[in-house]
């Protein structure tokens, strides 16, 4: 057995139970094959979308002053903002693709789904990051990947690698809280793994080259000065330890080349395959990259750089990655660096999904098992009669344009080209539909199609309302 | 069913509870301190802590000098103790202790660092100059120079924690801040008209422009594009000038004025018009002494530097708003106003909520109840409440915490008794250590010193620490920047304490470790120990006892048990035997050592 299977046989699973006792009997959910899905992913949008103009867009210049994406067939309108307008040539990858064109938004509208929620109370920024991705700075509230590695440990699943947050907006849910132990790895960047480290081999030579009589020798040293530490003192220093077991596990795994997606130098590294004109290539470091960065605007290189480690996360097992975007919180300026972002979006959630359904995994594809959503901390107001507000931009709070968001949804089973919680979108006002979905429901959902009882009052959310059934129907 | 250790619970137990080492039952034993006179029982704290302890079966204890000492200094000066301090506090008494780091320059900086992250401090989105202020007036609380009733009056109506905290936020962190609970949705509802009293004034923060211009050019983007971006960017972050308006309030509420009664008491802003018009610009009036002046703008004058004429870099150029000044607001305008302090100094809450802040943050477990139902003591806080309001300072709260039973405890359990069953205040407090107070804290017992990474006012993450006024920053380097690779825009110090969780200001850092924290911690233990300077005892003998012994006593800052420096003596030699796929001799066996030390739970708690 090689190392990185022995990993993905015991980590990060039945391992973390140790550490919460109180977890371990709460083993009634059911991940495993019989599950819709085994991993998800988030675009965390961050800053606040302007839902409006984005995918489930509205005709009306104050909410969408780009106007909508002609000529495409949905039950949701695209907003026009989606479409940066590239020519053939900038969908077109290079020889490492055999040249292979990458679909664009307008060319995918059918490929997914569009989920309308609405918020019932007025949010800001740091609020509506506590119901979504992170969780509160306190740690009392716990973000969604919290909650799905708790569950996770609970019903004794072992997975490959821990949650993962890329990019954070800000160290949410790391705070005291019972579900401490199961905070997800936050990573600012692709160049924050260890395969970017700025250790030099001489360095390593230097100290010892991480020489150890056996794995458990590092925890040999505090623990006999840790033992009589009072339960409250414990806890602290057994989370560190139980975070450093992991992170030199897992480190050891993100040290390799095939994660040393911020440097030039392992382009050539290779994991899994994506299957060209019915034909498996290897995926190469180097492929990825080209496949994000093509039309990418210069300050979202990095973005995409993000999202490509976020791949080799999710090929190496990890149950739930969260990667937030640039920031849309465009209270001015929305007008000339808007188009450049949410183009970008547009491509990039186009070639992703394009991306998944072409690694093999498991008899299938890695997006058949994988729930793939958009998330933010809200929608935006409506500007005024130019769709701005002075400063050309928008701001949030105040309409339902802001309370009103639109995910788009793909993978895991999801029913294709659907509308889920549709809003008039002259007004957003859903507070008169007949289904109204809440953000809650939506991180119930995700804990629910990984196989986790999403009522599950240690890790779950009792009291959101319930899954959303009706993206699989 | 919940047990709260407090002094009644306590008294109920008396009446049923067994000896302790007296044959008489327990109670028939007076374990108070006049029953049992203690030199502890001087601590009014202790007072009430010390026959509660006894009950437990520990009684009072106070932990090894060394553990103390480096509590204290991380707590108190925000670094560990240096070989003369630790020396010192052999002989040292804790309230000695505490008055030699409560004199530390680093006492009023740690209370600054925690006043930024508690109220979000953010110099992109308020005028510096203000933020300056504010900082001076949290520097003047924890310096003793300020009653807190005074602080509270002046911070909940700053142009700099309004500017940061605008309408509704401004309610729900007054709530968070300073009495310690959100606030409900009818609370913010209630406090609306008051809102309406403040006003904004925009104008232009072109240093911004010009550090995202240069870091933007750094990061190899084009001139036109970083031109662009900087100008929106600068635009995005305009600064705005707070002041207030008596006026704002009508003319629907010309005749009642701004009325809430969101504190407690009703408050009524009454209209007053300078001008006749109440929306007249004339009515608005600056809450702040100062104004910015093109001087604020860009800090050596537009017209004398050419990287603050940011039209030369052309491409469409953002016009800011032309500055206005106000008036500044008079007494009789500020004493109208003064009712917002007033209501909240006149709530016992607000009294509560400051020491709780004080007990959470040197003790760690405070009002953590998940941890353990007993981590409340309405008693002290209760004690501590009442000396704030009756004229004590922060100061004197920070200084009898940290010199109680509370604090001063070591932080094993008492012999024989079991930690699993025993409320937090049986022992002393466990704290990890994170962000800047690691790297400086792994630094020094390497011999070498960090830079600190102290945004107070900056985003750290998103621009260089060029800020106009120097103030804005303190971001020094140490010894390990001449030596270890710098990032792209910041030296070695300010990348690894962003690695490590986040300086003051950025990102919010994180209070318990993650797995992301453990790979910097490593990577960091290992570059630290591959270049200090002092891994080994000076005129080393290149016994690998010596060295074991040496490195205890720096990384961990105590002494070494002569059984412990027998087994890591052994562990090195072990790494020595293994040759060149461990330790290739005595000197690389010291540094590997050193790098365990350093990436310990021991290292990174205290």
């Amino acid at each position: 057995m090689r190392r990185r299977d022995f990993l993905s046989a015991s980590l990060f699973g039945a391992g973390a139970l140790a550490c919460l006792p109180a977890l371990r009997r709460r083993a009634h959910a059911a991940p495993g094959p019989s599950a819709r899905a085994d991993r998800v992913l988030i675009l965390n949008l961050t800053g606040g979308i302007r839902s409006s103009a984005a995918v489930h867009a509205s005709a009306d210049v104050a909410y969408n002053p780009w106007g909508l994406m002609a000529g495409v067939s949905s039950p949701f309108a695209l907003g026009a903002i989606l479409d940066d307008g590239g020519a053939p040539a900038s969908y077109t990858l290079g020889p490492a693709w055999g040249g292979a064109m990458v679909p664009s938004l307008r060319d995918s509208a059918g490929a997914f789904s569009v989920l309308g929620t609405y918020a019932m109370t007025r949010g800001d920024h740091l609020r509506a990051r506590i119901e979504e991705p992170t969780g509160s700075a306190s740690g009392g509230d716990p973000g969604i990947l919290t909650r799905i590695g708790a569950g996770l440990a609970a019903a004794q699943t072992p997975t490959g690698a821990p949650a993962f947050h890329v990019a954070p907006a800000a160290r949410f849910g790391a705070g005291l809280g019972p579900l401490s132990t199961f905070v997800p790895v936050s990573l600012a960047s692709a160049a924050s793994v260890p395969s970017s480290s700025s250790v030099l081999p001489q360095w390593v030579s230097d100290t010892g080259n991480g020489f150890a009589t056996d794995d458990a020798m590092r925890d040999r040293l505090d623990l006999p000065a840790l033992a009589d530490r009072h339960a409250v003192g414990r806890l602290v220093t057994e989370t560190l330890a139980f975070h450093r077991r992991a992170a030199r596990d897992i480190g050891a795994r993100l040290a390799e080349d095939d994660f040393a997606l911020a440097t030039a130098a392992q382009d050539a590294a290779t994991l899994g395959e994506v299957t060209l004109g019915g034909v498996g290539t290897p995926l190469s470091n180097g492929m990825l990259k080209e496949l994000f960065a093509l039309g990418a605007p210069p300050q979202y290189q990095g973005f995409g750089r993000n999202l490509a480690l976020a791949v080799r996360m999710l090929q190496i097992g990890s149950p739930a990655i969260v990667v937030e975007t640039p920031t849309f919180d465009f209270h001015s300026g929305e007008r000339v660096s808007g188009p450049p972002l949410y183009g970008y979006l547009g491509r990039t959630w186009a070639a992703l999904r394009w991306l998944l359904a072409s690694i093999p995994s498991g008899g299938g594809t890695l997006l058949d098992r994988t729930l793939v959503v958009t998330m933010s901390d809200f929608g935006r107001d409506k500007g005024g009669p130019t769709g701005y507000n002075g400063g050309e931009g928008t701001d949030h709070g105040a309409d339902h344009g802001c309370y009103y968001l639109a995910h788009a949804v793909m993978g895991a089973g999801t029913t294709p080209g659907r509308l889920v919680g549709p809003v008039d979108t002259a007004t957003y006002d859903a507070r008169a539909e007949a289904i109204r979905y809440s953000p809650p429901q939506l991180l119930a959902t995700l804990l629910d199609a990984l196989g986790l009882d999403a009522a599950d009052d240690a890790y779950g959310l009792p009291t959101s309302g319930g899954p959303i059934q009706e993206l699989w129907s | 069913m919940r047990v709260v250790w407090t002094l009644a619970a306590i008294a109920a137990a008396l009446s049923t509870g067994a000896g302790c080492g007296d044959d008489r039952p327990l109670r028939e034993i007076d374990l108070s301190c006049e029953g049992m006179p203690d030199p502890h029982c001087d601590h009014p704290i202790d007072r009430l802590l010390v026959p509660a302890l006894r009950e437990l079966g520990s009684g009072p204890r106070d932990a090894a000098a060394d553990e103390l000492c480096r509590r204290m200094a991380l707590d108190l000066a925000g670094r560990t103790p240096t070989p003369e301090e630790r020396a010192a506090c052999q002989t040292q008494t804790p309230a000695e202790m505490a008055d030699v780091y409560m004199a530390d320059p680093g006492f009023t900086r740690t209370a600054r660092q925690a006043w930024a992250e508690l109220a979000k401090y953010e110099s992109l989105l308020v005028w510096s100059a203000d933020l300056v202020d504010l900082d001076d007036t949290v520097g003047r609380l924890y310096a003793g120079e300020l009653g807190y009733a005074d602080f509270v009056r002046a911070f909940a109506l700053h142009p700099a924690f309004y500017g940061l905290h605008p309408d509704d936020s401004w309610t729900a962190n007054l709530f968070a801040i300073f009495l310690g609970r959100p606030a409900r949705q009818d609370e913010l509802d209630a406090a609306r008209p008051l809102l309406q009293l403040w006003a904004a004034q925009v104008f232009a923060g072109r240093e911004v422009f010009w550090n995202y211009y240069q870091t933007a050019l750094g990061n190899s983007q084009a001139e036109a594009a970083a031109t662009t971006f900087g100008n929106t960017l600068s635009y995005n972050a305009a600064k705005f000038s707070w002041g207030v308006n008596l006026c704002r309030c009508t003319p629907s509420l010309l005749s009642a004025g701004c009325v809430s009664d969101v504190f407690g008491p009703t408050l009524r802003i009454a209209p007053r018009c300078v001008a006749p018009d109440p929306f007249d610009a004339a009515n608005l009036a600056r809450l702040s002494p100062r104004t910015p002046s093109d001087d604020d703008l860009c800090p050596d004058g537009v017209t004398r530097r050419d990287e603050c004429r940011d039209r030369r870099r052309g491409l469409d150029p953002v016009t800011f708003a032309p500055l206005d000044v106000w008036p500044e607001l008079d007494a009789a305008g500020h004493a109208e106003l003064a009712q917002i302090g007033d209501a909240l100094v006149a709530r016992a809450d607000l009294w509560e909520a400051a020491v709780d802040r004080e007990l959470r943050r040197l003790l760690g477990w405070w009002q953590a109840t998940f941890k353990h139902p007993d981590s409340d003591l309405p008693a002290v806080r209760a004690l501590l409440a009442e000396r704030l309001r009756d004229g004590g300072s922060i100061r004197e709260v920070v200084r009898l915490i940290v010199t109680s039973q509370l604090y001063v405890q070591p932080a094993a359990i008492p012999a024989g008794l079991d930690g699993d069953a025993l409320p937090p205040w049986a022992a002393g407090p466990a704290k990890l250590l994170a962000g800047d107070r690691w790297l400086r804290a792994a630094a020094a017992a390497v011999g070498e010193s960090a830079g600190t990474c102290d945004f107070r006012f900056g985003q750290a993450s998103e621009y260089e620490p060029r800020w106009a006024d120097p103030r804005l920053v303190d971001a020094t380097v140490g010894t390990i920047d001449d030596v270890l690779p710098a990032g792209p825009r910041f030296p070695y110090s300010v990348g690894a304490t962003q690695r490590l969780g986040g300086c003051t200001g950025d990102a919010r850092r994180a209070e318990l470790s993650d797995v992301g924290l453990a790979f910097s911690q490593a990577a960091i233990a290992r570059e630290l120990c591959a270049i200090g300077s002092e891994v080994t005892p000076p005129g080393w003998d290149g016994q690998l006892a010596s060295a074991a012994t040496f490195l205890v006593e720096r990384v961990l800052a105590r002494a070494a048990a002569p059984t412990e420096v027998a087994t890591l003596t052994d562990e090195m030699s072990a790494c020595v035997a293994a040759g060149a796929s461990g330790c290739g001799d005595a000197e690389i066996a010291a540094r590997w050592l050193c790098v365990r030390l350093l990436d310990s739970a021991q290292f990174a708690t205290y």
